[in-house]
């Protein structure tokens, strides 16, 4: 199986007092397991950049896979929480329109 | 991680599943007496590549074939071979994956060669039959768990036993996603089921005990007692119209 990232992967909590909410992916902190593994997620919002929620793998469903030019942002440093939930504000608007 | 599929993807699915739903009805038509396994790997990857896709298993982790093909005891993952010649009263299991537009289809059936034993004939009605008891759990709200149960509820009441070292998964970009899909389990465990999931449900059913044991070809899986198993796949999707079963054709 080819090694993907989930940095800039959009994913929704199924667990917590989050669930249904959209976030996305901005550190693997443990992948090795997958189901077992961690990540660091914000949707700019309710969990900003600065202060990221950490969230087990098995508690989120992917939704889109990472976008490389949010990932690059990501990884830069210059994604702002103003982006981030526009971003996703984005996405949940194109998907309704999909539905 | 589990992948959820939004409705363009689920489309783009249908694709790749008729494919390896077509191939599969395309090798029965030459499932008999004296052809071999290889034979019929040929036919399917013909197929395949004429409906302008690629077979998922040819490389998958070296595998040699486009098909799986295994026999009687064999279990899944037989490797189509010329010297392996199918036998009147043979059962075999054909597992195909067909991969286009970014996305795979499994799917997998026993065929009987010429007539088989009532015995063989029953494991494989009971097979089938244990996939469509699991599919009536594939629906929003119920737990993976749900699927496994349904399986081997069905099947124990036949004195069979679902193997449990190897299971059904998550479909999409990648042949095996999560989650996990086990023929065994307990209702009410499990990762929840959601609209957008896309699974390969699988029962892969023995006569006798569910233990199995592996060649030293590195690939073909064997039941332990070398008692008749049998194979029945689709790629299902769970849409908001319902359950989309994406391998079966015709």
């Amino acid at each position: 199986m080819m090694e993907k990232s989930y940095v800039g992967s959009i994913v929704r909590s199924v667990a917590g007092r989050d669930a249904k909410r959209i976030f996305v992916i901005l550190t693997v902190e443990d992948d090795s397991g997958d189901e077992g593994g961690y990540v660091w997620l914000a949707d700019g919002r309710l969990r900003k950049i600065e202060k990221p929620k950490r969230k087990k793998l098995r508690h989120l469903r992917l939704l889109a896979e990472a976008d490389p030019a949010l990932a690059d942002r990501i990884a830069g440093d210059s994604l702002t929480n103003r982006a981030l939930y526009a971003y996703l504000q984005n996405y949940e608007s194109m998907t309704h329109e999909d539905a | 991680m589990i992948q959820i599929k939004n409705a363009a993807q689920i489309l783009a699915m249908k694709k790749a599943g008729r494919i390896t739903g077509e191939a599969l009805l395309t090798a029965r038509e030459h499932v008999k007496a004296g052809v071999s396994t290889k034979y019929l790997d040929d036919v399917i990857r013909s197929y395949i590549e004429r409906a302008g896709a690629k077979p998922s298993f040819l490389g998958y982790g070296g595998f040699p074939g486009s098909a799986c093909i295994s026999i009687n005891d064999e279990v899944i993952h037989g490797i189509p071979s010329a010297k392996r010649i199918l036998e009147e009263g043979d059962i075999v299991k054909i597992d195909v994956g067909a991969f286009i537009d970014g996305f795979h289809g499994d799917s997998a059936r026993t065929f009987a060669v010429g007539r088989v034993s009532p015995e063989a004939e029953q494991l494989i009605k009971v097979t089938e039959e244990s996939f469509r008891r699991a599919l009536e759990q594939f629906k929003a709200g119920n737990r993976i768990g749900d699927i496994g149960a349904a399986v081997e509820g069905y099947v124990t009441k036949f004195g069979y036993s679902a193997v449990r070292k190897y299971v059904g998964h998550g479909v999409g970009h990648d042949l095996h996603e999560s989650p996990d899909v086990p023929n065994f389990g307990t209702p009410g465990r499990g990762p929840r089921i959601c609209q957008g999931m896309v699974l390969a449900i699988e029962p892969m059913i023995n006569i006798g005990t569910p233990n199995v044991k592996e060649l030293n070809d590195g690939w073909t899986v064997l039941t332990a007692d070398g008692s008749l198993s049998a194979h029945y796949e689709n790629t299902v999707a769970l849409t908001p119209d319902g359950i989309l079963n994406l391998t079966e054709v015709g």
